[in-house]
């Protein structure tokens, strides 16, 4: 056993999302320390991991122990202003049906939340709705 | 090695031998308490208390949300199995309590495996919530702990 690849895991989330986004429709998705600079009234994505409280599971030190990693995916989704939330929900069903319970390579995302409108989108110009997921990841050292 | 979460559980059942074991949806929760008598076999001049084995046995309870359903399906006789007349019990009903691989019964998911009496069925509604049926039961005869292959 091993420490956890921290990157691996976020390589995982982030991968399934860039692959289906890729299917047609295509929608672009940015990701964390990414430069972008959106097409106005287009539809685009943008996926923020990041890695929370974790805590401990069993006896040991730093071998032959483990430890619950938990983490938070942020899923937003920008679509055209003024056009109503369908073309926002359509992504949001593709976006949530990628994680809502599901486990993979030993990540287990928790019930999706959203998609929930976000009354001041940033950047601003755009109808943006929130997809989030809490994951689990076990660490076995 | 890899732990496992609950949701990836899932219970199987069959009202008699002649039935086969179907899938119980929209489980919330089961559980089985195996039980081990104790038997004393201290001597006199013994320092210390000794024991042995004896007699296992099993009780637990499954929890399930309500559905209408038909008898015939694993739910449809889980849910009837209390309403029984002692006379079809001997036809011993069958149950599967799966630990793993998301309920699938795939191979390699690992399973408790025993026939079982159901002692109680506790129906609850209750305002704003989904209705709950509780099973108890307890086992008959041998528990297994197997991997499915």
């Amino acid at each position: 056993m091993a420490a956890a690849d921290l990157n691996a895991v976020r390589a995982v989330i982030e991968g399934r999302l860039a692959t289906e986004l890729a299917n047609a429709p295509a929608i672009p998705v940015v990701f964390h320390n990414m430069a972008y600079e959106p097409t106005p009234n287009s539809s685009w994505v943008q996926c923020l991991v990041s890695f929370g409280a974790n805590e401990y599971l069993s006896f040991g030190g730093a071998t032959a122990s483990d430890n619950r990693i938990v983490g938070l995916l942020i899923i937003s989704i920008f679509t055209a202003k003024g056009v109503g939330p369908g073309a926002n929900y359509t992504i949001g069903k593709r976006v949530r049906d990628l994680y809502n319970r599901v486990n993979v390579s030993g990540i287990y995302f928790d019930a999706a939340n959203g998609p929930s409108v976000l009354t001041s989108p940033v950047p601003e110009g755009y109808f943006q709705t929130q997809v989030r997921v809490t994951f689990e990841s076990i660490e076995e050292l | 090695m890899s732990f496992y979460r609950g949701e990836q559980g899932n219970v199987l059942f069959k009202h008699d031998s002649g039935d086969t074991l179907t899938a119980v949806t929209a489980v919330r929760s089961w559980s089985l308490t195996v039980d081990k008598e104790s038997l004393e076999v201290t001597k006199m001049g013994d320092t210390f208390r000794d024991r042995v084995g004896g007699l296992i046995g099993g009780s637990g309870s499954i929890e399930v949300f309500y559905e209408k359903t038909a008898a015939g399906d694993g739910k449809g006789d889980l849910i009837r199995e209390i309403l029984t007349t002692p006379a079809t019990e001997s036809t011993v009903a069958g149950a599967e309590l799966y630990t793993y691989d998301a309920g699938s019964q795939a191979a390699t998911s690992e399973k408790l495996a025993f026939n079982l009496l159901i002692t109680s069925s506790e129906f609850s509604a209750s305002v704003g919530e989904l209705q709950v049926v509780t099973f108890n039961f307890e086992t008959k005869g041998a528990i297994a702990l197997t991997t499915v292959s």
